[in-house]
Formats: structure tokens, sequence, C-alpha cells
């Protein structure tokens, strides 16, 4: 068994259970473990940088994932029963089953030599654009929560 | 072809996420997971090919998916001051 289907195993197993668990706390906490374990495999297939951003990115969601939470988490206190739980095991094993039988886990072919930022000058109006679009979105949505805010009080 | 699978079972969770779970922030995770599923497709196909035009696209889809992520979360926010609710069964019922 190879560490790459390990570690793919095992953050598989977080990112079910960021879903399963009824407390919404535990399940970011999963969801932080399931950005490191994609981050580690990014590393094995030699993508430094999507491993550099991947965790960036989960780091900046995860925080703000745990600030609302804060803000709107109500207790359930609600248990499992023993059914329910194996059934989630069942359904985690039929998902995890086509990883187990592909026996060579093995990264793609290695990465030659990448230049992303090359790249990104190629499509830089693609980015651009994207960027300006999510900029527009950003600022009409605290346009429109700062005037709700400003309509309540 | 491992990798491809790894994302389609990723995928896979976090549609069920995104159908079964009725909490906001669950949702949010859900939604994180399958963004997250997507990039994975990006390098995999990158590395693959030795090109690094998969990975810049990655790049933008990290920040797309983070605004996306922000966004949400701010409606979040407003919806359970104004509604008390964090619960998307009840805003639907609530709606109606």
């Amino acid at each position: 068994m190879s560490p790459d289907l390990i570690i793919a195993l095992a953050t598989l197993a977080a990112a079910f259970l960021a879903l399963y668990l009824e407390e919404t706390t535990h399940a970011i906490g999963f969801l932080a473990a399931t950005m490191v374990g994609i981050s580690i495999l990014y590393f094995s297939i030699s993508a430094q940088v999507a491993a550099i951003f991947q965790l960036a990115i989960g780091v900046g969601g995860v925080v703000a994932l745990t600030l609302a939470n804060e803000m709107i988490a109500t207790r359930t206190g609600l248990a499992r029963s023993l059914r329910s739980r194996l059934l989630a095991a069942a359904v985690f094993l039929l998902l995890a089953t086509p990883i187990f039988l592909d026996a060579d886990f093995s990264p793609p072919v290695a990465s030659l030599s990448l230049s992303s930022p090359k790249e990104l000058w190629s499509i830089r109006a693609v980015d651009t654009l994207a960027q300006g679009c999510m900029i527009l979105i950003t600022a009409l949505v605290a346009v429109v929560i700062l005037r709700g805010e400003k309509g309540g009080s | 072809m491992s990798y491809i699978t790894f994302s389609l079972a990723l995928l896979a969770i976090g549609i069920y996420g995104l159908v079964a779970k009725r909490n906001i922030v669950k949702t949010l995770i859900a939604i994180e997971l399958i963004a997250s599923a997507a990039s994975i497709n990006f390098v995999v196909f990158a590395s693959a090919r030795g090109e690094a035009l998969g990975h810049t696209f990655m790049l933008l889809t990290f920040g797309i998916d983070s605004c996306v992520t922000g966004v949400a979360l701010a409606l979040a926010i407003t919806i359970y001051r104004q509604l008390r609710t964090a619960d998307l069964e009840k805003l639907r019922r609530l709606r109606e």
C-alpha cells in the first residue's frame, strides 16, 4: 500500500466526516484535514505551487467558516443511531473501493518544466475579467448587506 | 487514472452534502469539496501532460471559489440576522 493511497483514503474519510458529523465545529476541523490531505497529494505529483495555494486558500476558508459558524451555530445535541453509523461506514467503503481496487495509486507522469507565470500571462485577459467580475460581485453583496443593516437599524 | 477516481469520490461526497444536508455551513463545506474535486482534475491533467495551463486555471478556480465562499457566508450571516435560522428547509418554508 503506497503512502499516496493512504493519504488519499484519509483525505476521503476526512471529507466524508466533514459532512457526516452533526457538530459543525468538528465538521470544519475535518474540512481543514481534507485540505491538508489534498495539499500533500499535490506535493506528491510535483505541483508545489498548487499545494501552497491549496493550503493558503484552505486556511482562509476554514477561518471564515469558523467565524461564521460561531455567529450562527445552533447546538443540535442529536446522537446518531448505530444503524446510521453503519450505513455511513458502508457508503464510505463503497466510495473508497474503486481507489482500493486501483492497486497502482501512482501519480501521473511527473511534471516537466512548468512555468505558471508565463501561462498566466498568456491568459491575462481572462484573469483580469474574472478578477473584475469577482470584485464587482463582492462589492454588490457588501452594498446589499450594508443597506439591509441600515434599513434594519 | 487513480487520481481521477479520487476526485470523482470527492465530488460524490460533495454532492451528497449538497443534497442531504440542511445546514447552511454544511452546504458551504460541500461546495468547497466540489470545488476541490474540480481543482484536482486541473492539476492532475496538467501534470500528466507537463503543461502549466491547468495549474493556472486552478489558481483562477481557487480565487473564484474563495470569493464564492465569502459571498455565501455573508449572505448566510445576513439571513441568520434577519430570520434567526440557518436551516435551509425552514427558509424554504418561510418563502412559501
